[in-house]
């Protein structure tokens, strides 16, 4: 587990300062069995009180309408019952969203790393006019919130006729995806040394050959680092798809979920509310059990906006 | 800053000469002015596109006085008013209550959750290794869930009618009036306690992951040395441990001020898409003020003046980056 | 500096004046020539319409969607919409250029887009609409231009809100006879209350704080229902809040509050259908349809199904209740739609008589001559109809009004409930309700 954690997000690294578990129990030792003890529990309660919103939330999942309606709230079902998660699945507007949720996240992750990566190798790899200030910008835009530009980049699309389309809403996205990829591949790529595909060359590759067998591979842990993070923006993003999607009714899971809930007959259903919400996290949290230490590596790397 | 960047730094320690000072086009693509900018022009037309642009309209938003739906229609019919958007936004009163609002939480949010993570994080450096690791799994699935659902989870939890929140204080203190209270009545209450708290318990994993990770990179030695001298624990923390993992500390304030300062999700959903004036912050006041009646024009000013308050803020942590940014190079 | 400015303005200016030429011209030449099409083979239209109906009158939107299929050939596709921030989709649906081809608006937000122009105009089409003589009057007024001489938006159907109680814990608390006075429902009131005693968290009436329909109601009750909220004088708005005789109404609403409702301060009225089901709530307002999802099979108590009742809402003397608000929707083309001509044939279909008696069983219908049909359905419907053909009352009818005023009237109320002073409140208020009233 500590491994999971270790921030280092490359390989090469010889022995990780962070597998030390040992040690550090012998130091704890050391200091007094009786306080390792007391941080324990207090660690636990930490515990407890973070995960307490979420065991809430899918014991809510599980409870009968006898249940939910009680007088006081019961903190084990008296019997399990999936109809929660029925009436998500009966809603027909669920599966649609999700399905567009899909394809707009990976719409803006392909071609948020496409464009970004060709980007961040030009600025990792060559001086050109411009490079610096290219940098800044990258760094800069990062901190323009979203929701300021909302209105234009709604103006924007309608003019050139993309309100309610998947793809307008990809390009949109295109806003937080790119500055990020860009800015946090270029330290990936400066890392690999220029002395591995000039020997490659001199090994008789071609430009393209060294870039798909030294620059490609060598870069893959800050593709994956980028694509996680953006795939998780994309995924939660939901006021600008609100805004662009509207025009056709079409929703994404996020504004499917608000919609669900602000509805006046679901609006006391906090069971299926619940499960909505569970259901609509569960990529990503599969996701983030996967890939967790490359998300909190490229968080720092990139130093991103949420 | 990064585990990243110290990593280079010993990398290119081992490899001898390091690649940092590279004037010259090297690698792969040595030769070819043009292949730099032929790479380069997706992401600049992309970036024209969607964010230059509309930075643009954003500004011609703001002169005018797109203030009425019709206007936004049929555009013909709008004015430009020069400055005076901006000088009636800079003399409305709920605007700078806005801003001194957003600032007040802002503050709670970027301290209270710096403070907490980083005691959760010293915490587990003194916790055996199965009680870290329960820790550690819990923080993954906090921080998985989307910020919406955060809000919405803690709407149910807060509920004045059935919430759970209600009736342990109740257990707590036997008053059945606590069965019925209502946190979101007055709105202070509502949003530096509840809002607060949905929006730093989302915020810990990352920190506390992060933290505890930069604190493993403080050398042993040096503590011991510290203790040898005489210091103790509080002045040993201070005088080494906050040093070595101060690039992590700017960056992670830094984070949480972008993310706390346009704080809108969790907000919106925790007042099921409704937030009232008094949970307002500036995200929140640009949607429901700005965009919901139309108010473009206003909602334009508002816009630019919050880019600007957030650059300013960060004009510090930018020269930072760039700084460990040019050492990258 | 101000040079600079003024330089990126004309740009812009000529910037912007030439991309509305374009669009413009492509706006107001209506595409087809005429306003109701029936060319629709092969064709499929969308229609956007609130999930009540979804709930409520199914039958009669599938009814609809076969007639209009055997006379035009089209399909149709309804997508379901919920009032909660609808007002922003419909701004984006509006300028966009995919439009929906008929869409829902309530009738308090039908004056903005009207103002804008985003509706098709059918006021050459009006007479060939059934029963367009007897439409209810406020809310064909809500979907006519401001001078009234044009028509853009057809009435669809009409809401009282009235009070929904359980019969059986009245008449356990001896209170045999359904109030008819204020006076008498406070009676009421605290009778149901002291027989409940033991009940936890029990409310003889629940009001939540942001019920603003329901707390303007009492306000107009004393105030009288013109120009509740706010007058105009010539272009002028000003309010009307802080008026004594409105304080005093909205005081009465408080007193019951604090009497008689447990909980909900802060909450809207979404949620107190299925409060209510939970059993401890022996009284709420709400429109007549909310009896069915109070004994919902779901979200709601199928065993309360024979205990619920409804009345008017009481007012100070017998036969002379609070004025409810008249709330209701319209039907309406977008200008920018695909297939306006067809849109407008749907809405007529829909608005037939037929269609519209179908649905007399479940909402107010459209024209007068039908809510006779709609109290005959069901006894209680008879207590909207009343609330609905006796006084009513409306929103100050301007284009600028919008949710964001509704928001902060609700956010003075609930302020209110939570124990502030009503008047001092109100007065706090004014400024915020009517801001942007006056452009």
């Amino acid at each position: 587990m500590s491994d999971v954690l270790s921030p280092a997000p490359e390989t090469q690294q010889p022995l990780p300062p962070v597998k030390k578990p040992k040690k550090s129990k012998e130091t704890e030792v050391g200091r007094s069995g009786v306080m390792t003890w007391v941080w324990n529990t207090i660690a636990l309660l930490v515990a407890v009180v973070m995960a307490f919103p979420i065991y809430w939330m899918v014991l809510t999942t599980f409870k009968t309408n006898k249940d939910l309606i009680s007088q006081n709230p019961t903190f084990w079902p008296s019997t399990f019952s999936l109809d929660s998660y029925k009436t998500i699945f009966d809603d027909k507007d669920f599966l649609p969203s999700l399905q567009n949720t899909v394809l707009l996240t990976l719409g803006a992750v392909v071609l948020g790393v496409a464009v970004g990566f060709l980007a961040a190798v030009a600025v990792a790899r060559f001086n050109f006019r411009g490079r610096n200030f290219f940098i800044v910008t990258m760094l800069v835009v990062q901190m323009v919130p979203l929701m300021a530009i909302l209105i234009p980049l709604f103006v924007l699309m309608n003019e050139i006729n993309m309100t309610g389309t998947i793809v307008g809403v990809i390009l949109a996205y295109l806003v937080f995806t790119v500055p990020y990829v860009i800015w946090t591949l270029r330290s990936f790529i400066v890392n690999i040394p220029s002395e591995l595909d000039e020997a490659a060359m001199v090994d008789g590759c071609t430009q393209w050959g060294a870039f798909f067998r030294i620059i490609l591979p060598l870069t893959m842990p800050g593709l994956v680092t980028t694509a996680v993070y953006s795939w998780i923006q994309a995924w939660n993003e939901f006021i600008v798809v609100k805004t662009l999607m509207a025009t056709n009714g079409k929703n994404t899971s996020m504004t499917w979920l608000t919609f669900y809930s602000s509805t006046p007959t679901r609006a006391a259903d906090y069971g299926s509310q619940m499960a909505g919400g569970l259901l609509v996290s569960l990529p990503v949290i599969i996701l983030f059990v996967f890939f967790q230490k490359k998300v909190s590596a490229g968080l720092t790397a990139g130093a991103v906006k949420g | 800053m990064s585990v990243t960047t110290d990593e280079t730094v010993t990398r290119s320690e081992n490899q001898g000469p390091a690649p940092v000072k590279k004037l010259q086009r090297r690698g792969v693509f040595a030769g070819g002015q043009y292949i730099p900018y032929t790479l380069l022009l997706p992401a600049v037309i992309v970036l024209l596109g969607v964010l230059v642009y509309p930075i643009y309209r954003l500004f011609d938003l703001a002169f005018q006085n797109v203030n009425k739906f019709a206007y936004l229609k049929h555009p013909e019919k709008a004015k430009y008013i020069g400055l005076d958007g901006f000088d009636k936004i800079l003399h409305d009163d709920t605007f700078w209550e806005v801003i001194l609002r957003s600032i007040y939480f802002t503050a709670e949010l970027v301290i209270l959750s710096m403070v907490l993570s980083m005691l959760i994080a010293l915490l587990l450096n003194r916790v055996s290794n199965w009680v870290r690791v329960t820790v550690f799994t819990v923080m993954m699935f906090v921080w998985a869930i989307p910020a919406l659902v955060n809000g919405q989870v803690f709407r149910w939890l807060f509920a004045s009618n059935g919430g759970v929140v209600d009736y342990v204080a109740y257990l707590i203190t036997g008053d059945e009036t606590w069965k019925n209270y209502d946190w979101f009545a007055d709105p202070t209450v509502g949003l530096y306690v509840v809002g607060a708290a949905v929006v730093i318990w989302g915020a810990l994993p990352f920190l506390v992951l992060g933290l505890y990770a930069a604190l493993t990179q403080v050398p042993k030695e040096l503590m011991e040395a510290a203790k040898l001298d005489g210091a103790n624990g509080l002045q040993a923390f201070f005088h080494v441990t906050i040093p070595v993992i101060r690039p992590f500390l700017m960056i992670s304030a830094a984070l949480s001020f972008i993310w706390d300062f346009q704080v809108f999700a969790q907000i919106y959903a925790l007042r099921n898409s409704s937030p009232e004036s008094g949970y307002q912050t500036i995200g929140t006041y640009l949607y429901m003020e700005g965009i919901v009646p139309s108010r473009y024009s206003d909602a334009s000013v508002i816009s630019i003046i919050m880019i600007i308050m957030m650059l300013a803020a960060l004009v510090f942590y930018i020269r930072q980056m760039l700084k460990i940014g040019a050492n990258e190079r | 500096m101000n040079r600079k400015i003024a330089a990126v303005a004309a740009i812009a200016t000529v910037l912007v004046a030439s991309a509305c030429s374009s669009s413009s011209s492509s706006d107001s030449g209506s595409k087809s020539g005429e306003v109701l099409s029936k060319d629709g083979k092969g064709k499929k239209i969308t229609v956007w319409l609130m999930d009540d109906a979804q709930k409520q009158w199914n039958d009669v939107v599938e009814a609809a969607k076969t007639q209009f299929k055997a006379e035009t050939g089209a399909d149709v596709e309804i997508q379901w919409q919920t009032w909660s921030n609808y007002t922003t989709k419909l701004d984006t649906a509006m300028l966009s250029d995919n439009a929906p081809d008929a869409i829902e608006i309530g009738n308090t937000q039908a004056a903005k887009y009207i103002d804008a122009e985003s509706f098709v105009d059918l006021t050459s089409v009006k007479s060939k609409f059934d029963n367009s003589d007897k439409w209810l009057d406020s809310l064909a007024a809500s979907g006519q231009s401001a001078d009234h001489s044009k028509t853009y938006a057809v009435p669809y159907y009409a809401g009282a809100r009235v009070m929904i109680y359980r019969k059986d814990l009245f008449e356990a608390a001896g209170v045999a006879q359904a109030p008819t006075t204020l006076a008498e429902l406070k009676d009421a009131l605290a009778k149901v209350k002291a027989a409940n005693a033991g009940t936890a968290n029990f409310s003889a009436l629940y009001l939540p704080g942001k019920n603003w329909y329901t707390a303007v109601s009492f306000g107009a009750g004393s105030f009288g229902v013109d120009n509740v909220i706010a007058k105009k004088d010539g272009d002028n708005w000003s309010s009307t809040l802080s008026d004594a005789k409105f304080v005093e109404g909205i005081s009465t609403w408080n007193d019951l509050q604090k009497q008689f409702s447990v909980g909900g301060t802060t909450a809207d009225e979404t949620d107190q259908d299925a409060l209510m089901a939970k059993g401890n709530i022996a009284a709420i307002i709400g429109n007549g349809w909310e009896v069915g999802s109070v004994i919902d099979e779901k979200n709601g108590n199928p065993a309360l199904k024979d205990k619920l009742a409804t009345i008017a809402l009481p007012g100070a003397a017998a036969g002379d209740p609070t004025p409810a608000f008249l709330g209701g929707s319209d039907l309406a083309v977008p200008s920018n739609a695909k297939n306006p001509g067809l849109g407008a044939t749907f809405l007529q279909i829909f608005t037939n008589t037929a269609q519209q008696t179908a649905l007399a069983k479940h909402a107010i219908p459209n024209a007068k001559n039908l809510v006779a049909a709609y109290k005959q359905a069901d006894p209680a419907n008879v207590a909207a109809g009343s609330a609905a053909e006796g006084k009513t009352w409306f929103i100050p009818n301007s284009p600028m009004w919008s949710g964001s005023n509704e928001t902060a009237l609700k956010n003075a109320l609930s302020a209110i409930a939570a124990g502030g002073d009503p008047a001092a409140e109100l007065k706090k208020a004014e400024a915020d309700v009517i801001k942007g009233l006056n452009g």
